[in-house]
């Protein structure tokens, strides 16, 4: 653009005229900037490395600072240049000068780039002149000997430059809109923060109706970056500072174009005389009011829900919320109170009935969406999330593409479908402990679908087409353990779970690959069933082993640590650390018990699930909330295990002594992990001859657990008599 | 000439202008009076280009005045409303006015902030609301416009400012045939500065005359006879008020001169005296039964 069409478009006088008075607004964004960035660099100039951390968070805008002033600038800037558009007086003198209102408008959108962008090219410069290496080192990277990392380079300043002002142009361009249409500044500030947030605002609480009522909903993952990625600003935190991707910027500069020009061809339609007006535009009343009334439900029936749950409180809520927001908006954008009339009447009739539509549809399931499954024959791949979790000794999930486990995926998938009551049933699940499962199905038209269940453990254990999963090959060769080859392992930590001792590093490369072979070999034998057993790891086993580049040599540079638990069910394992002597220490043998207390948990007289009194005495046990006394409960004596010593005792009260090692060896392979959630089950308090580092009286414990089904006969019928 | 011709304006459904149609020649000082909410401001505000009308022209020498800047350079507004310039000191003002009107006189500008006394570097905010007419005046005046538009220019000065104020405007109208629209409610004065007259009513021209001739066309009437007339003596004229005390009675005509003396003549008055209206007089009776009680107002 030559200079004449420029200052066709502009006014050089009213730019300079901006500049002359609001000249401040940038130069405190720069003292800020300055002062938060710039000046501490100066201040340890001479040994940067301490600072590289927050030099590293400045570039990668995760410095808070540096991101309020990238927020607060251009809404301060956008307000106070387009103020004339919010007062009698200089509305009226400044549209009689000799401006077109494009003129005017492009003139005020200009000078605001330049006041908003200003400070941060500034900082940026000053930063590029000052710049030295400053290294950050991590403490993983130390112990790896990797190499730290010039964090105060020309590329980074210049990203974060170029980052920052994506950022600033896109809040400002929203500032801008909210000027044109609204038409007090208080209320262009509010709605200049409130539309640059809405947006993400008002998918989020989408996500949460979709949540609340639409079995399977997955918030998480794809739904939550979207949501974000509709600001700049959000989508910079969520991102942990990473770069935006092409795709992300150009999003974001189209935005800010479109955003202009709406802004630009309202300013043209504006009606001045609207000035103090709330909202010049009137068509945009409704919305703001239905948008107000349509957030104030959704909290109060948050509100209402943890007052009472269930769905009248979620209903009284909804209403409640609808009113108070609905009356509220109107009053204000009306700017009366004066709003119980037959047409505010109808327009919150309006309202009601979208939003019992919108809860309905959701509530009943309109789109079909929970019922959906893909059919097999259109899935390209499935990644199921969570599933790692349902082995304790070792998890990882893959990408599942062969046909049987899309089918075995699919049938789990529907399983939980079929269950779905006993999913909800939080009183089902034996252990207690839900598992949060993910599907993500990639179509083979490039589509992608995603659901997100918890289910108990105890009820995917029964699963048939998760034991298929667990045991088919392609899962279990997806697992780092199973791929990794002998040559990349550098050394194996072996830790105790239980003992207190040094952790036993193996870095003998014959050995070291001996054991590799054995976990990989008990590994590929693992059973679904030794999965559902969760009896406690025997001990830990570290592998640090260097990574396999994209041509499958190995990479020196690029050290990797994984652990893995090991249980009863590793037997190659455990018999090759036995044969080891550095090694045989680590795992629990019964000849590190002192001796072991078993007692039956059972509920209290009282309680609605009450079964019978083990034998143990009768106390009262006092029960706080906090610091706050709530009640006093009579219940069978539990075992206290601060009051345990290293010897055994000659009985306990309630409770069998158990220190036969035969006896302890059956506990220690059979004992679960985790507590039932069950009227009565047995408790296991495991006590080592080892004690507490620093606290000699006190002997190192851990408890195991046994249901009904599954204690041993001895332990039940002592407790039978 | 600033011409308005069937300008229509409504807001929210109320119509402020109905069909408004207002001509002022080049050189002459147009006076615009109405009662309150006759819509005077909103008829400035569309000259000056800051409204746009619903329908209708508002034009000066022939071009549309809204979104045009090269009038817009020409014309000088001073509304009631001055906080526009509270952030600024008369210097500051001066600057950016100096940098927007090609026609910027610096010279007078000094010379008017020397009359006028006005301090150069205090905010503006500081000022009284008459000095703060003043200094907008002072602005205006020094870009030299070739139609200046006045709202209650006159309102919070003290006379002899007031004086000043005028003469200026005179003498750029005498000299520089400079067009002047005021709008004010000080009619006294602006019987002794306007050239013609607008009466504005709920949106409505009422009456657009020369001052002169809307002087001509009304007339107070003293009026009183030895005993009753056979007949109504004023039949056939247009009597706008009545009001008899005792055997006189006192009338608002709005005929001729000619035409008054030929007819109240005719019946042979004891006493006949045709006394000269103020312009204030002219607008509280034309506009008398326009939602006011003028009979509590007169006399």
């Amino acid at each position: 653009m030559t200079q004449t069409a420029f200052c066709s478009k502009v006014s050089v006088p009213l730019i300079r005229e901006n500049l002359r008075r609001f000249w401040a607004i940038p130069a405190l964004g720069f003292l800020v900037y300055f002062l938060s960035g710039v000046f501490p660099i100066l201040l340890q100039y001479s040994s940067l490395n301490n600072l590289a951390s927050t030099i590293e968070d400045m570039l990668t805008n995760m410095h808070p600072f540096f991101m309020a002033v990238h927020i607060a600038l251009p809404i301060i800037t956008a307000v106070m240049l387009f103020r004339y558009l919010q007062g009698s007086s200089a509305m009226a003198i400044t549209h009689a000068m000799p401006f077109s209102r494009m003129k005017l408008y492009w003139t005020n959108v200009v000078t605001g780039l330049i006041m908003s962008l200003g400070p941060m090219v500034v900082t940026g410069l000053i930063l590029l002149a000052i710049k030295r290496p400053a290294y950050r080192r991590y403490t993983w990277s130390i112990e790896n000997g990797i190499e730290p990392e010039n964090v105060f380079t020309a590329a980074n300043i210049g990203e974060w430059m170029f980052q920052s002002a994506i950022i600033i142009v896109v809040i400002f361009a929203v500032a801008v809109f909210a000027g044109i249409v609204t038409g007090n500044s208080l209320l262009h500030f509010i709605m200049a923060i409130v539309f640059n947030f809405l947006l993400p605002g008002f998918f989020a609480v989408l996500a949460l109706y979709c949540e609340q009522y639409l079995y399977g909903f997955n918030t998480s993952g794809e739904w939550f970056s979207f949501c974000l990625f509709l600001s700049p600003w959000l989508y910079t935190l969520e991102n942990g500072g990473d770069a935006f991707g092409l795709g992300a910027v150009l999003f974001y500069v189209i935005s800010f174009v479109v955003i202009l020009a709406v802004s630009a061809i309202l300013y043209k339609q504006r009606k001045l005389e609207r000035v103090s007006d709330p909202l010049v535009f009137a068509i945009l009343r409704p919305i703001i009011i239905y948008l107000a009334a349509f957030f104030v439900m959704t909290l109060m029936s948050f509100y209402f829900e943890a007052l009472g749950g269930g769905e009248l409180f979620r209903a009284a809520g909804y209403i409640v919320g609808a009113l108070i927001g609905f009356i509220i908006a109107s009053m204000l954008i009306y700017k009366t109170v004066k709003i119980f009339n037959l047409k505010h009447l109808k327009n919150l009739g309006f309202f009601a009935v979208v939003m019992i539509l919108v809860v309905c549809s959701f509530s009943f399931d309109f789109y079909g969406f929970e019922k959906r499954i893909p059919e097999t024959s259109k899935v390209g791949e499935v990644y199921i999330g969570g599933i790692e979790n349902m082995d304790s000794t070792f998890g990882h999930s893959v990408d599942l593409s062969s046909p049987e486990n899309l089918q075995n995926a699919v049938d789990l998938h529907q399983f939980i479908l079929e269950n779905r009551d006993m999913v909800d049933a939080y009183g089902y699940d034996v252990f207690g402990r839900n598992l949060s499962l993910t599907f993500n199905y990639t179509l083979k038209n490039g589509r992608e679908m995603s659901r997100r269940y918890s289910a108990p453990y105890s009820l995917l254990a029964e699963s048939p087409a998760m034991e298929k999963i667990y045991e088919s090959a392609e899962f279990k060769d997806g697992a780092f353990v199973s791929q990794m080859l002998p040559d990349q392992l550098k050394y194996v930590e072996l830790t105790s779970r239980y003992k207190q001792m040094d952790v036993v590093i193996l870095d003998d490369a014959i050995e070291i690959r001996q054991l590799l072979k054995c976990v990989q070999a008990d590994y590929a034998e693992r059973s679904f069933d030794d999965v559902k057993e969760w009896v406690r790891p025997q001990c830990g086993i570290g592998f640090s082993y260097y990574e396999l580049d994209a041509a499958g040599n190995i990479d020196r540079e690029e050290e990797r640590y994984m652990e893995i638990t090991i249980d009863k069910n590793y037997t190659r394992t455990l018999a090759w650390l036995s044969a080891h002597e550095e090694a045989s220490v680590v795992p629990l043998l019964p000849e590190d018990v002192s001796y072991i207390l078993v007692q039956p948990q059972t509920l209290f007289e009282g309680d609605p699930y009450y079964v019978y009194d083990s034998g143990a005495p009768v106390v009262e046990v006092e029960y706080y909330y906090g610091s706050n006394f709530v009640d006093v409960k009579t219940e069978p004596q539990r075992i206290d295990i601060g009051l345990l010593s290293v010897e055994p005792p000659e009985s306990y009260p309630g409770a069998m002594v158990i220190t036969d090692l035969r006896d302890i060896q059956e506990i220690l392979d059979t004992g679960c992990m985790y507590e039932p959630n069950m009227p009565l089950y047995y408790k296991a308090v495991v006590v080592l001859k080892e004690v507490e580092p620093y606290a000699d009286e006190y002997p190192e414990t851990f408890t195991t657990y046994f249901t009904e089904e599954k204690v041993p006969d001895w332990i039940a019928s002592y407790f039978a008599k | 000439m600033i011409r308005v011709e069937s300008l229509y304006k409504s807001f929210d459904g109320f119509q402020a202008l109905k069909g408004l149609d207002i001509c002022v020649r080049k050189g002459s000082i147009y006076g615009l009076v109405g009662t309150n909410g006759s819509g005077k401001t909103t008829v400035i505000k569309h000259i000056t280009g800051v409204l746009r009308g619903d329908s209708g022209s508002v034009t000066i020498e022939g071009q549309p005045v809204y979104e045009n800047i090269a009038i817009k350079e020409r014309v000088g507004y001073i509304p009631d409303d001055l906080t526009f310039y509270n952030p600024y000191t008369l210097k500051e003002a001066s600057v950016y006015f100096s940098s927007l009107y090609k026609n910027w006189d610096q010279d007078r500008y000094k010379q008017m902030l020397a009359q006028f006394g006005l301090p150069e570097k205090q905010r503006i905010s500081r000022f009284s609301k008459g000095m703060q007419k003043q200094a907008a005046f002072i602005l205006v005046m020094s870009t030299r416009p070739d139609y200046l538009i006045l709202d209650e220019p006159i309102d919070g000065l003290d006379p002899i400012i007031r004086k000043l104020v005028w003469k200026y405007v005179v003498t750029d109208v005498a000299e520089r045939e400079m067009t002047v629209l005021v709008s004010s409610h000080n009619l006294r004065e602006m019987e002794g500065i306007c050239d013609a007259i607008g009466i504005l009513t709920k949106g409505e021209m009422k009456i657009e005359r020369d001052l002169d001739e809307l002087k001509a066309d009304i007339h107070k009437v003293q009026v009183a006879f030895r005993g009753t007339p056979e007949k109504d003596p004023y039949e056939g004229l247009a009597v706008l008020h009545k009001e008899s005390r005792g055997s006189v009675d006192l009338l608002i005509i709005r005929n001729t001169a000619e035409q008054v003396e030929e007819t109240i003549g005719a019946a042979n008055p004891a006493v006949f005296d045709m006394l000269p209206l103020s312009l204030e007089e002219i607008f509280i009776y034309e506009l008398g039964g326009e939602g006011y009680d003028a009979d509590s107002i007169l006399f």
